[in-house]
């Protein structure tokens, strides 16, 4: 179940919010766990974990920039989508990162996309499969796959956490992970995770690790046009 | 007549080779040394042709030729380099050889089982030297083309049609060849026959040519249309920047005004009359109406003017614009981008019943600028290879705003992608810059 947030010094717009949720449960057929909250300083004292927070810029004692600051330190990959009735640029709100910004009032089409959107990115982020690992069962998040290199009786899959060597050849870890697209094969034996790219050039391509961290790995001149390709229409969403 | 079809053949030899380098390599201007070589090389090939038998030795001596006069007209009649020019040669040479050899082995066969038909030992070379040369040709102008991708997009439905001339041709000269055989013509005969084949065949190599010009030209007088438009485009930017000086240097005259009223009654103590007079100036319409949508003024002049304008029109125009590093284009290539993608989002929601435009400009993955834009349109529009064609009546005018934009987009590294969502009646417009 997913289980989100909605944190607004004014009542009726909880309320308002938590209806347009309740409509997009039974319209979709999905089921949500929310918590609703008009204190923030309350958010944070229970350090509680949530997927996605709808959070009003505009409140008294801690504001919605710095709780949704907050909110990702708890939770890395917490979604926000801050409302605002501020018509104009939020210099600060541009600077963290968050979803979507939704303007009051509040369209309910504009609400459903967010939330559509949203939930689909959650998806995404928390996909994940098993694979055998000796006598065991390994359980990897599709998202934390870095790269997987193919060697001669299976395949290593490195990833943030790790690497993982399996008996399974990357084509069936793939298939596994139900979005072979968001992968592409930067070189002979090596097939990167797209969501992990955060540089790339005709020498490699870089790879997001963690906050701090990054690692290279090589891309090959002949594929180098097709790996970029892919890479455009991952980014760009047009897969 | 033997005689004066060989050396038809082998001027369009020549031909193809002339028409190859023109195709691919700029010329270096100088007629005389063209013609010269074109006229050497041509004499020797007749030599060759006339004073040699058939053979394995003849092909040998005839790729030489090929090889040397390709040389020449790379070195000394266009501005090939030594790599290109080798490589160049060394494939026509092998297209020569290969397309006389396959048409040797290919008529042997028809010889076997069509043989009784056939009379005239020298339609029969003949009959061979053209359908070899057609060979030649057609796999020179595959190799021509594949070497320039762009020409690959233009190939249409009409161009398609046209590639079916040389097959034609192919069969003409078969046919006129067999019916010759069996009416029992003389050997002159089918050799004229041939001769009139061949220059059918030269006549449709003209009007390839004719064609692959005009389509140049027209693809010049576009990519023209094109430069116009961003000269235009780069002209209202400079003249909205010129704008906007002037109206900030009229709101510093207006505010020093206001401030003299201001002053005037602060020492009256009229407090809720400063007040008002505050709101009043507020609402004045002569304040600069540029809103801020991101940390990008350029941006934020050009979004402005459409959020004007769909507030105007009545179309709900939401935008979401990150922090993202615009630097990465030029100010001329953003202003042509970003005016084209919510032109034609404006133009299409203002014909639609919904009337909406979500803007969302953001940074994926660290270092790819994504721009998307999708609009409300009621009707479907038409694509071609991928380009969508103008829904405009004034054809000649329009329709160059998504090829502008996939222009700058594919310029910067980047690729644009135009879909129309039927379920939802949006048109989506995507472009992704690394």
């Amino acid at each position: 179940m997913t289980r989100i947030l909605i944190c607004d010094d004014e009542s009726a717009f909880v309320f308002e919010i938590s209806s347009l949720l309740r409509e997009f449960e039974s319209k979709h057929g999905t089921a949500f766990d929310i918590t609703s909250k008009i204190d923030p300083e309350s958010v944070l004292r229970e350090e509680a974990f949530y997927d996605i927070a709808f959070i009003d810029v505009e409140m008294p004692g801690i504001d919605g920039i710095e709780l949704s600051k907050r909110l990702y330190e708890i939770n890395n990959g917490i979604l926000v989508i801050i409302i605002t009735s501020f018509q104009k640029y939020l210099d600060d709100a541009m600077r963290i990162r968050v979803f979507r910004y939704l303007s009051k009032p509040l369209s309910r089409e504009r609400f459903e996309r967010a939330l559509a959107e949203a939930l689909e990115e959650h998806k995404r982020q928390t996909r994940s499969f098993t694979v055998k690992c000796g006598n065991t069962a390994v359980l990897i998040n599709t998202f934390d796959i870095l790269y997987i290199e193919n060697i001669k009786h299976g395949c290593i899959i490195h990833t943030k956490t790790g690497d993982i060597k399996t008996s399974q050849k990357p084509a069936q870890i793939l298939a596994k992970t139900n979005c072979a697209d968001a992968f592409a094969v930067s070189h002979l034996g090596i097939t990167v995770n797209l969501a992990n790219v955060v540089g790339l050039d005709r020498n490699g391509v870089v790879l997001k690790k963690n906050d701090a961290e990054t690692l290279s790995t090589y891309v090959s001149q002949r594929r180098y046009k097709d790996f970029k390709n892919a890479f455009l229409n991952y980014t760009g969403g047009l897969l | 007549m033997s005689t004066a079809v060989q050396v038809l053949i082998c001027f369009f030899t020549q031909l193809i080779l002339f028409f190859y380098f023109d195709g691919k390599y700029k010329s270096k201007k100088r007629s005389l040394r063209t013609f010269s070589v074109f006229i050497v090389s041509l004499l020797s090939l007749c030599a060759l042709a006339v004073l040699t038998e058939q053979s394995v030795k003849a092909y040998a001596f005839e790729g030489a030729v090929v090889f040397i006069s390709a040389l020449a007209f790379a070195f000394l009649c266009y501005e090939a380099t030594g790599k290109n020019a080798m490589l160049d040669a060394l494939s026509l040479t092998t297209f020569k050889i290969c397309a006389d050899i396959l048409t040797e082995s290919s008529l042997k066969i028809l010889y076997f089982y069509g043989g009784a038909l056939i009379s005239a030992e020298v339609s029969v070379f003949l009959l061979q030297l053209s359908v070899s040369e057609i060979l030649f040709a057609a796999l020179v102008a595959v190799f021509l083309k594949m070497q320039k991708p762009e020409n690959i997009f233009i190939i249409n439905k009409i161009s398609s049609a046209l590639l079916f001339f040389p097959i034609v041709s192919l069969a003409i000269i078969i046919l006129l060849f067999v019916s010759s055989g069996k009416a029992g013509a003389s050997g002159e005969v089918g050799t004229a026959f041939t001769l009139i084949s061949m220059l059918l065949v030269c006549a449709n190599a003209a009007l390839f040519a004719v064609y692959e010009k005009i389509t140049g030209v027209l693809k010049q007088n576009s990519d023209y249309a094109i430069a116009v438009r961003q000269e235009v485009l780069d002209l209202l930017h400079y003249e909205e920047l010129e704008r906007k000086q002037e109206s900030s240097q009229k709101l510093i005259h207006e505010i020093k005004n206001h401030l003299s009223t201001v002053r005037a009654l602060a020492k009256n103590d009229n407090a809720p009359e400063i007040a008002d007079y505050i709101d009043s100036v507020f609402e004045d319409s002569g304040f600069d109406h540029t809103r801020e949508f991101s940390r990008n003024k350029l941006v934020n002049i050009i979004v402005s003017r459409y959020a004007e304008l769909c507030e105007k029109s009545g179309i709900v125009f939401d935008v979401d614009i990150r922090d993202v590093p615009f630097g990465i284009l030029k100010e001329s290539s953003l202003t042509s981008l970003l005016d084209n993608i919510l032109k034609n989002a404006y133009e299409a929601a203002l014909n639609s019943r919904e009337k909406r435009i979500n803007l969302r400009i953001e940074l994926k993955n660290e270092i790819v600028l994504k721009i998307y834009a999708e609009n409300s349109c009621d009707e479907n529009p038409q694509f071609e290879n991928g380009i969508l064609l103008t829904t405009k009546p004034d054809k000649k005018s329009h329709g160059y705003g998504t090829k502008i934009i996939t222009k700058i987009a594919e310029e910067n590294g980047g690729t644009a992608s135009f879909v129309y969502d039927e379920n939802e009646n949006l048109f989506k417009c995507t472009v992704v810059i690394v």
